[in-house]
């Protein structure tokens, strides 16, 4: 038996061994493509600045709960759609093969309650060959996973936790949507009552290109739910399956799934993201409890203003880099809403962002993420109060001025399906 | 890292990009190659993520960042080639070692058949830490920084990886897991 200490210290030998790496054919590659490859500026900076990290961003949620959420995500995401096998014991009681490809992701369901299991999400993680239930807070029920025939599960329990017994298998039929967007599980036989209580019902599949985020990825059309965004938030975060639904036509996708932070995108433009945001145009976003941002572009928000819908609304009238046009009603989830276009203030020519790269432009909204405006951007904003002392503005952000009514055609009948059910 | 460098490269200098490509090619080979574990992928790797670096050189904000960025890229780069190429395919091209380390060194630990069989069966993640961290001698927050997500999860990541190892390691080690099985 090895120790952890054992085996760092011969992996670190074994990595440092030197090997034949010679770069020089790699180099004569690379310097021969250059010419014909054009440097990217960065033009998003005009847009939405600075994207603060995920480290920063979660330190400003402080949430205990969000840390070892998001640590124990990244472990599940780690575990997800690998073609290894686990490192852990295998037992030899799976007849089946591999599960098929529109498997091997997360897929997000309701809570539900799991026998001697408290859970504040449902969310089942298959990998090629395994199975594990993570609570939003810690994984457990880890099985081999097997596919037997089309439609049929088998899984098998390699450790003894949340009732489970080694070796116990269960027997699952599941359909996948067209698209493979939703799944919906029955059960056929399980030992495990927890595991049963875990698998069996209706869920969403998770491709995230985020690693490090469990958003929803491209979707087909129909009724989706948010899993971690919190339009409520009341004390401590949790995650909370469904705080925030909509329905979407073909087309769309959901790219970003934080606590404060959700956004749709159109599929075309997700294509193109990296994961990171950088790029967000052509998107939906909602934002939780925006403040007003501080007018030097500072990562702070402006003093003297509230933070009620209304409030927003007299901060951005009064700003003179901002041009925003007559406001409107609207009914968002049963709620009423208002909405208006903003513009930057022609002739302007302050600046933000970063001091070495900085842009034209002034800024919006903070909320531990960044909103400003550029020279030639039109986006509109849909601002509502949802009555318990929260407000969320939701931010249609087109690619170009020159396709704002376009995109917001497509995108003002998604924002009208939103609801944000009280938990 | 001599920044001066890096802005010219920012407004399009591509021979301060030929400098600074040849100051990472040889070190971008051997980390891709220790994460991917096949040298034809690794090389693809590299040359993806060098010119990414290139190609993405003006989107960078802070030019003193410019290793960690870069490294960022090349696990990016890595991440793509792992999962076009089938990590760890059979027909792995194992690599002559230059200078072996001394056979009682390494027995006296664990074997290295034992190491690269334990490693191979590493998800992507799990080796990305361990290379960054027992090749390259980063410090889980210059991890964090190159690999842009908290601290927190790299040292969570890093447990984990070396948890994952150390089964691998046992378990190759057992005769068979079928007693597992009821």
């Amino acid at each position: 038996m090895s120790t952890e200490n054992d085996v760092a210290r011969s992996l670190r030998l074994w990595l440092k061994e030197a090997r034949h790496e010679d770069a020089d054919r790699v180099l004569v590659l690379v310097f021969a493509q250059v010419p014909a490859t054009p440097q990217r500026r960065a033009n998003w900076l005009a847009r939405r600045f600075p994207p603060m990290s995920n480290t920063i961003r979660f330190g400003i949620a402080a949430a205990v709960v969000v840390v070892a959420a998001i640590i124990g995500f990244t472990y599940i995401n780690s575990q997800v759609g690998s073609d290894e096998p686990s490192p852990a014991p295998s037992p030899s009681a799976n007849l089946g093969g591999a599960l098929p490809d529109g498997l091997r992701h997360p897929f997000l369901g309701e809570r539900r309650d799991v026998p001697g299991r408290p859970s504040t999400a449902a969310i089942l993680v298959f990998g090629a060959s395994t199975f594990e239930f993570f609570d939003g807070t810690t994984t457990s029920m880890r099985s081999s996973a097997a596919a037997m025939g089309s439609g049929q599960l088998q899984v098998v329990s390699v450790e003894g936790t949340a009732g489970c017994e080694i070796g116990d298998e269960g027997r699952y039929a599941y359909t996948l949507s067209p698209g493979g967007s939703l799944m919906t599980i029955t059960l056929g036989s399980d030992p495990c009552p927890a595991r049963a209580a875990a698998m069996v019902g209706e869920f969403q599949r998770s491709d995230c290109r985020n690693a490090d985020n469990f958003c929803l990825g491209n979707l087909e059309a129909g009724s989706y739910s948010s899993q971690y965004v919190e339009p409520r938030p009341a004390g401590e975060w949790e995650a909370r399956f469904g705080a925030l639904t909509y329905t979407v036509p073909e087309g769309w996708a959901a790219s970003a799934d934080f606590p404060e932070l959700y956004q749709l995108m159109t599929q075309s433009e997700y294509a193109t993201d990296e994961g990171d945001c950088g790029d967000c145009d052509a998107s939906i976003n909602v934002w939780v409890n925006p403040l007003p941002a501080a007018p030097n572009c500072s990562e702070n928000s402006a003093a003297g203003y509230g933070t009620s819908a209304a409030d927003l609304r007299t901060w951005i009238a009064d700003q003179p880099g901002l041009v925003s046009g007559p406001q409107h009603d609207v009914t968002i989830g049963s709620l009423s809403a208002f909405y208006f276009d903003i513009e930057l203030a022609p002739g302007w020519t302050a600046t933000c962002g970063d001091p070495a790269n900085p842009f034209i432009g002034a800024p919006i909204f903070f909320n531990g993420y960044h909103l400003a405006i550029g020279v030639g951007d039109r986006q509109r904003f849909v601002l509502l109060d949802l009555g318990d002392g929260n407000t969320v503005a939701i931010n249609i952000d087109p690619r170009d001025a020159t396709s704002f009514d376009a995109f917001v055609a497509e995108a003002m009948p998604i924002v009208e399906t939103f609801e944000f059910p009280a938990p | 890292m001599d920044t001066d460098l890096v802005k010219r490269a920012q407004r399009g200098d591509s021979e301060a990009f030929t400098s600074l490509a040849s100051g990472l090619g040889d070190r971008f080979l051997a980390v891709s190659n220790r994460i991917l574990g096949d040298i034809g992928l690794a090389e693809d790797a590299t040359q993806q993520a060098l010119l990414n670096v290139w190609r993405d050189l003006p989107k960078l904000r802070d030019p003193a960042r410019f290793e960690a960025w870069a490294y960022r890229l090349l696990v990016r780069a890595c991440y793509a080639e792992g999962h076009r190429g089938r990590l760890w395919a059979p027909n792995l091209r194992l690599l002559p070692v230059d200078e072996p380390m001394a056979a009682d060194h390494m027995d006296s630990v664990i074997n290295r058949d034992q190491l690269e069989r334990a490693f191979r069966r590493l998800t992507l993640k799990h080796r990305l830490v361990l290379v960054l961290h027992h090749y390259l001698d980063l410090s889980p927050d210059e991890i964090a920084d190159a690999l842009d997500v908290p601290a927190g999860t790299i040292a969570s990541r890093m447990h984990y990886a070396l948890r994952a190892m150390r089964l691998a390691i046992d378990v190759d080690a057992a005769p068979t897991p079928k007693e597992v099985a009821r």
